[in-house]
């Protein structure tokens, strides 16, 4: 059993990793052995190069050791002497058995000469391996030569010892008890910066007090130390504070120096330190304004983005929120970089601070940069244009007074190309006229004024919508209408068409074809060529804009116009009493409708009119004619209360939202104890726990996991059966998954009454996997047993599979080698799917932009479509992105959409489309379609796999 | 900050070489480089990408990335800077910045990795450094190399004298018929003793000196003409804080660890002081015969208050080694010399108050060497390029205790600074004043002997006269006040005592 304590390769902290491609063949130990023996300085060189590789790719050789200590050892070329470190850092160190090698006896001494080497590089790269060397019983004869090294003449040499003598009192303080004492009184003699640094850093993680003292007694030279002397500084206040405090108020006068230091690295620790030494509004305001200098003074995107998010996350804090709506003028300032998620974070966050006092100001910056748009030209100046309008909609929701001043500079936008920008003016505008009566004149004013200059189809269509929904008055219907005349052009439709066609001879062609086609078709000779492409660009500038989408085939403008129009005539029937004005308007309005059958049908333009739309205008034309009150007041009434509801259920969603974010905000409970710092002990600080450690810890992966279970009923369930009972060894295997790693656990059991020899765990994966050694043969009694550790790598998700064989020798026995086959292990990929959620148009892009599809039929007894759906959930690890409302109710068929990513960052989305026909039985199961989307073809493949078997497997357990 | 690991990657994002800089283990390093491929993004205008527990900072280099992985609070700026240092550094081993370039340079790259981080914190370097280290030209190696080579020499060289002298004494033994004893031997030696340095390899070529990376602290700020405005700024700023309930406390109100550097010893004195002060005047020949040991001691006594100004002092006088003692005129002698007893000839007179008056004298002198408080013995020895130095000293009075001990050796002026090689305790060598000092802040029984050693240029003659300073809170001829006395009640007064023995002029010549 001891065998397996033994760390495995995996196990070891590596330092070093390098991935060379194995075309070629490699080396034998025989050819290294005899390069590094006999060979010149270039050829050992590259024989340790090849030995140093092969020792990375999880080879051992042993054999080579002694030649290296006999032949390279002695060499002086500092290239080799270097290289050697490398060897040295990586070399198996130990035995079987787990005892240090003797050789290492030899190396130990060649490193003490190396310490004393006159070349003060050789001596600074030895000292900076032994950071990296772990035994103790190496480092001790070292010691002496290694405090020497402390009072070396270069500084090089001094730095790298400081570092040395950290490091092995952090191993092994026997080693060195006077380690903090002896680097207090060099610090104290010390010059040179970067020895200063590591010195200091030495004595904050080794001796805090002796790091205070030494501060103290310099605390007020610190603005004169260089940057990274002051990053520990600042590093050591954290710690100190962090641990102890009652400290603060020492430091706050330092912290506030160093605030204004020359480097922005420090200026920015310096920030974030003073946020946890205070909490007054005047610390705060002082980190918080470094931060905004920092993002504006720094060119780099990533720094602006990282520090961006510092401030929001000072704005989580409730009581530092006030301080920071102060400086939204400040924050806006940022809006001068040009990329465009930094500006996203900027107006998101400005939004967040801005209270009643600072909106009108923000509302000048934002339209100020709205103005500024208009100039520039760039890929991304539409989608800047979208989110300010975005924000000025929300600004206008918060603060309802500022929406008529925001309006006029908006709806100057729907004529603009950009048509994403346009659309979200339009829903605001939209949101606005429902709920602000007041600005319902306004509003209707201005989109009447632009209304001519729309050129976009969809913004068209909307921005018709919303007249047709909000002109009450018959003066505004009149105006409407005419508008409406104006964009169709001459009516009826038609026969304008045909006479322009027959006043001009080639104006059908013209307008079927596109330029390119007119060059090609017309026979006539060129002149006439030329006259066709002059007067064809200035033909279509006349065309009004209605006209042109309806010739384009555009019929459903045609239809949205028709439901207008019958809007305005049922409600112009209301207005005016006069009968023949009404007959007048609604004679006018059902010629416009037929005329645009008529033209659909025609042929004319480059699509007919589709049955819907046609389907569409006849009703209107019906409801027109008929005049029924039902229909006045489904057109004229529920619509409008359709938008109302659809417009509070959002802002309840919002408000929930809202609300979420707020509970997340720690509030004081009643009954929480109030702790006095004074009282508070070491170990009570858990509450914030020290960021630097945390982060570290997190980043090495140190932080385990909760074991739910200790005694490991789920760790059985991992366990699987690798050969059968009765076979001459039996093997099972515990399947760990880590992060990025399975660790293989086997069990291997001599059921022969004899012993084995050379037997070996022989393994292979299929799927994205890779075996990181190979385990090493071992012999076993009669009856023995032993575990066998492995790890394999995984580098994506997919199902993988490993599988091998273990193979032996019959001590005593001539017959070849006897081999069992293992059974298949697979690897579950949920370990890797965690569940993720993006927005609605995200979701789209993905869906739209990945490659691979899986359509998975629903296959299942489960006969609800609600519980269906939550065990699909549950097992796949997956979110549903569509909201519970959406989804509750019974309708006999469900949507729903899924999100999850692989801790490799790999997306993966599902969408359900499943039905329960009413005809079938309640007990009927749920019949239709999953599909899945994911960027890669494994990923694909293996989640449709596993909803497959997931499916089934629910069914067995039912039975 | 804290770099974890620094890493070149081809263009889809796999790890050619990296390097990590602190402990961590093969399969998390692995992990962490294979999902950066899939956290890349192109197409956005920031280089970074922060997962749970790491943050990617990369740079495209042309067909490569250059990718720091650090951890998710380190320093973003500080983390720039150095993703750019490293940047800088890949062309200058790879000219093509390709796959297989870094391949071809993995380890030198490696090394030159090394220079840049030291266990996760930036090292403050430039590429102009970087180069100097990496390429490990040292002068020191050379003059080492080449003194070695011209022992070499000299050694071959006596050796062959040496050989032709015993060819010649053999010559003359044949002549005269007899056979030296020690013929024999004499050519084996020198031969085998310094062959395994043929292979070192001399780099001739002039290396830029390791510049000085001590940077000259820049002006924090543009306001130059607000003087001190600064340190007003920081008062406001503090004032503001503790108006809000903040407490601040002043940066140098910190009295902790400060020595105070004391030549006198001050006490906290009490109404009757007593000092036993004693200076030694030595004068050593440099080869150990003493010139001269002298030492004046006095007894001073001070009355800080009236009622305490009839006082005898008890004397202990421990003394063997015959010290002369003599007494004030106004001081009874005769009770001295039966008791021990310091006290005024008529009794019911008080001690003059706050003064200081010296109530007895002692002086001591003699020529024996055993006698000598701290032996110190400097040992030059003058080789062929140099001189070697070695000194030592000794405590030869086991209960002395000596603080602030400084050992002062003089150098020859214009050749530079001496390599000191072994040493206890500290030195400094000035070089306006040419001298090397040696510092020892205590001597006493637990380190009675020490030595250090140097070398530099100049003959034996330059390192005199050595001279010694130190200071003892114990007295060297062992005369100590055991008591103070009422005259009157014969009861014991307080009192307080200083005790000081230091040197007046203590050389070696």
């Amino acid at each position: 059993m001891e065998k397996s304590e033994k760390m495995s390769v995996a196990d070891q902290p590596c330092y070093t990793l390098i991935n060379i491609p194995s075309d070629a063949e490699p080396p034998s130990e025989m050819q290294l052995r005899q390069d590094l023996e006999k060979g010149d300085i270039k050829t050992k060189t590259e024989a340790l190069k090849r030995t140093i590789l092969m020792i990375l790719n999880g080879e051992k050789m042993p054999s080579l050791l002694m030649t290296i200590i006999r032949f390279v050892m002695p060499v002086q070329d500092h290239t080799l002497k270097k290289m050697l470190l490398i060897f040295w850092e990586i070399v198996p160190k130990y035995t079987q058995d787990g005892k240090m090698l003797h050789e290492m006896i030899l190396v130990c001494d060649a490193y003490r000469k190396d310490l004393q080497h006159p070349n003060e590089f050789i001596r600074g790269s030895t000292l900076r391996f032994l950071c990296k060397l772990k035994e103790p019983e190496l480092i001790e004869p070292l010691l002496p030569a290694i405090r020497q090294c402390l009072e070396h003449r270069h500084s090089y040499v001094r730095r790298n010892a400081v570092l040395a003598i950290y490091t092995i009192y952090r191993n092994h303080d026997f080693l060195i008890p006077d380690a903090p004492e002896l680097i207090a009184k060099f610090l104290e003699g010390e010059q040179d910066m970067s020895c200063k640094r590591n010195a200091f850093m030495m004595l904050i993680h080794a001796d805090q007090e002796r790091a205070l003292n030494y501060l103290s007694s310099c605390i007020d030279q610190v603005t004169s130390f260089g940057d990274i002397l002051q990053l520990v500084i600042v590093e050591l206040i954290y710690k100190v504070c962090h641990a102890n405090p009652s400290e603060r108020a020492r430091f706050i006068r330092c912290i506030y120096n160093l605030l204004n230091s020359s480097s922005p690295a420090v200026r920015y620790e310096a920030a974030g330190t003073l946020v946890t030494l205070s909490s007054a509004p005047t610390a705060i305001k002082a980190a918080a304004s470094c931060y905004i200098e920092l993002i504006i003074k720094e060119s780099d995107n990533n720094v602006k983005l990282i520090v961006l998010d510092r401030l929001i996350a000072l704005k989580e804090v409730p009581s530092h929120e006030k301080v920071l709506q102060e400086l939204v003028m400040d924050i806006l300032r940022v809006l001068s970089a040009p990329d465009l998620e930094v500006r996203k974070k900027v107006l998101n966050l400005a939004l967040d601070l801005v209270t009643s006092r600072t909106i009108e100001e923000m509302v000048l910056v934002l339209k100020k940069e709205v103005v500024k748009t208009n100039n520039i030209e760039h890929e991304d100046t539409g989608k800047y244009r979208q989110l300010l309008v975005r924000i000025l909609h929300q600004c206008s929701i918060k603060f309802p007074d500022i929406a008529s001043t925001i309006i006029p500079v908006l709806i100057e936008f729907l004529g603009d190309q950009n048509e994403l920008a346009s659309a979200d003016v339009l829903v605001f505008i939209r949101e606005a006229i429902q709920r602000f009566d007041s600005l319902r004149d306004l509003i209707i004013d201005k989109l009447l004024e632009v209304f001519p200059s729309i050129k976009a189809m969809k913004i068209h269509r909307a921005a018709m919508w919303i007249l047709g929904e909000y002109c009450d008055t018959a003066e505004e219907i009149q105006n409407v209408m005419t508008m409406i005349r104006q964009s169709l052009g001459e009516i009826p439709i038609v026969d304008d068409e045909m006479k322009k066609a027959a006043g001009e001879v080639d104006d059908d062609e013209m307008q079927s074809g596109t330029t390119v086609q007119k060059l090609v078709t017309a026979d006539g000779t060129y002149a006439t060529q030329s006259a066709f492409s002059s007067v064809a660009p200035s033909k279509k500038e006349e065309k009004p804009p209605m006209r042109q989408f309806l010739m384009d085939g555009d019929f459903f403008v045609g239809a949205a116009l028709s439901t207008t129009m019958t809007k305005l005539a049922l409600r112009y029937v209301d207005l005016i009493k006069d009968p023949k004005k009404q007959n007048a308007f609604f004679a006018e309005s059902m010629l416009i409708m037929a005329t645009m059958i008529h033209l659909g049908k025609s042929g004319l333009p480059a699509k007919p009119i589709t049955d819907d739309d046609v389907d569409r205008i006849a009703t209107c034309l019906r409801v027109l004619s008929e005049h029924a009150p039902m229909m006045d007041q489904i057109f004229n009434v529920d619509c409008r209360q359709s938008l109302s509801l659809m417009l509070a259920a959002k802002m309840e969603e919002e408000k929930e939202q809202q609300k979420a974010s707020e509970r997340k905000v720690v509030k004081v409970q009643a009954d929480d104890p109030i702790s006095f710092s004074q009282l508070i002990n070491k170990n009570e600080l858990g509450a914030t726990e020290n960021m630097f450690e945390l982060t570290l810890s997190q980043a090495l992966g140190m932080t385990s996991k909760k074991e739910v279970d200790p005694l490991g009923s789920s760790k059985l369930n991992k366990v699987t059966q690798l050969t059968g009972f009765s076979d001459p060894v039996y093997a099972e295997a515990y399947v760990h998954v880590n992060q990025f790693d399975i660790v293989l656990d086997v069990l291997v059991v001599n059921q022969t009454s004899d012993t084995l020899q050379n037997l070996t765990l022989e393994l292979a994966t299929l799927g994205d996997l890779k075996l990181v050694e190979k385990p090493q043969p071992l012999t076993m009694a009669p009856h023995d047993f032993c575990n066998i550790k492995a790890n394999v790598k995984v580098a994506s998700t997919e199902n993988g599979i490993i599988f091998g064989n273990i193979v032996y020798d019959i001590s005593g026995a001539a017959s070849d080698r006897n081999c069992v086959v293992l059974n298949d292990m697979h690897i579950d990929i949920m370990d890797y799917i965690v569940p993720a959620s993006c927005t609605d148009t995200e979701f789209r892009t993905m869906w739209s932009e990945f490659e691979w599809e899986n359509k998975v039929a629903v296959n299942t007894n489960i006969s609800d479509l609600l519980e269906f759906l939550q065990h699909i959930i549950k097992c796949t690890n997956m979110k549903c992105l569509t909201p519970e409302k959406a989804l509750s109710g019974d309708c006999g068929f469900m949507a729903a959409n899924l999100h999850a990513k692989s801790i490799f960052g790999e997306d993966v989305l599902a969408n359900f489309s499943v039905e329960k026909p009413k005809h079938l039985s309640v007990d009927a199961p749920v019949q239709g379609h999953i599909r899945i989307r994911a960027k890669s073809q494994g990923m694909a493949l293996s989640m449709g796999d596993k909803i497959n078997l997931s499916q089934k497997k629910y069914a067995k357990i039912l039975n | 900050m804290v770099l974890l690991a620094a890493a070149v990657c081809n263009k889809a994002g796999k790890a050619i070489i990296s390097r990590q800089f602190v402990e961590m283990n093969r399969s998390r390093i692995e992990g962490l480089l294979a999902a950066f491929p899939k956290l890349m993004n192109t197409g956005k205008q920031h280089t970074f990408v922060e997962t749970e527990s790491v943050r990617y900072v990369y740079q495209p280099l042309e067909k490569l990335y250059m990718l720091l992985i650090t951890t998710k609070a380190s320093n973003i700026l500080e983390d720039l800077e150095t993703l750019r240092l490293f940047a800088r550094v890949i062309p200058e081993y790879c000219r093509n910045l390709e796959e297989s370039d870094i391949v071809d340079q993995s380890f030198p790259l490696i090394f030159a990795f090394d220079e840049i981080i030291a266990l996760g914190y930036r090292e403050n370097v430039n590429l102009a450094q970087i180069r100097t280290l990496t390429e490990m030209d040292s002068l020191e190696e050379k003059i080492y190399i080449e003194k070695k080579q011209t022992q070499e020499k000299e050694a071959r060289d006596k050796m062959r004298e040496k050989a032709k002298e015993l060819q010649k004494l053999r010559r003359d033994a044949a002549k005269g018929g007899r056979m030296p004893g020690y013929g024999g031997s004499g050519g084996g030696f020198g031969n085998n003793t310094y062959s395994r340095n043929e292979n070192v390899i001399i780099d001739t070529t002039s290396t830029e000196p390791v510049k000085s990376s001590y940077v000259p602290p820049s002006k924090t700020t543009g306001k130059a003409l607000k003087l001190g405005s600064k340190k007003k700024d920081v008062d406001i700023f503090v004032g503001q804080l503790e108006s809000e309930g903040e407490k601040v406390t002043k940066s140098g109100s910190q009295p902790t660890s400060v020595l105070s550097k004391i030549s006198v010893p001050t006490s906290d004195q009490e109404s009757v002081h007593v000092v036993v002060e004693e200076k030694i005047t030595m004068v050593a020949g440099r080869d150990g015969g003493l010139q001269n040991l002298e030492v004046h001691g006095i007894l001073k006594l001070k009355i800080n208050d009236d009622k305490n100004a009839k006082v005898k002092l008890v004397v202990a006088n421990n003394d063997t080694k015959g010290v002369q003692i003599q007494t004030h005129p106004n001081i009874d002698k005769k009770v001295f010399a039966a008791t021990g007893h310091v006290g005024l000839k008529t009794p019911d007179k008080p001690f003059p108050l706050n003064t200081e008056i010296g109530v007895l004298k002692w002086r001591f002198q003699s020529n024996d060497e055993s006698l000598i408080p701290l032996y110190v013995n400097p040992w030059p020895n003058e080789s062929g390029t140099g001189c070697d130095v070695n000194i030592e000293y000794e405590l030869r009075q086991p209960e002395l205790e000596l603080n602030d001990v400084l050992i002062t050796i003089p150098l020859p002026s214009g050749v530079g600074a001496p390599v000191v090689g072994d040493y206890d305790g500290e030195y400094h060598y000035d070089n306006r004043k040419n001298f090397l000092q040696w510092t020892l802040p205590v001597i006493d029984q637990t380190n009675p002997s020490g030595s250090m050693e140097f070398s530099i240029a100049g003959q034996a003659e330059d390192f005199y006269p050595v001279t010694v300073s130190f200071l003892s809170r114990k007295s060297y001829c062992d005369i100590e006040v055991t008591e103070v006395l009422d005259v009157d009640s014969e009861h014991p007064v307080k009192y307080s005592s200083d005790v000081i023995f230091f040197p007046e002029k203590y050389e070696i010549v």
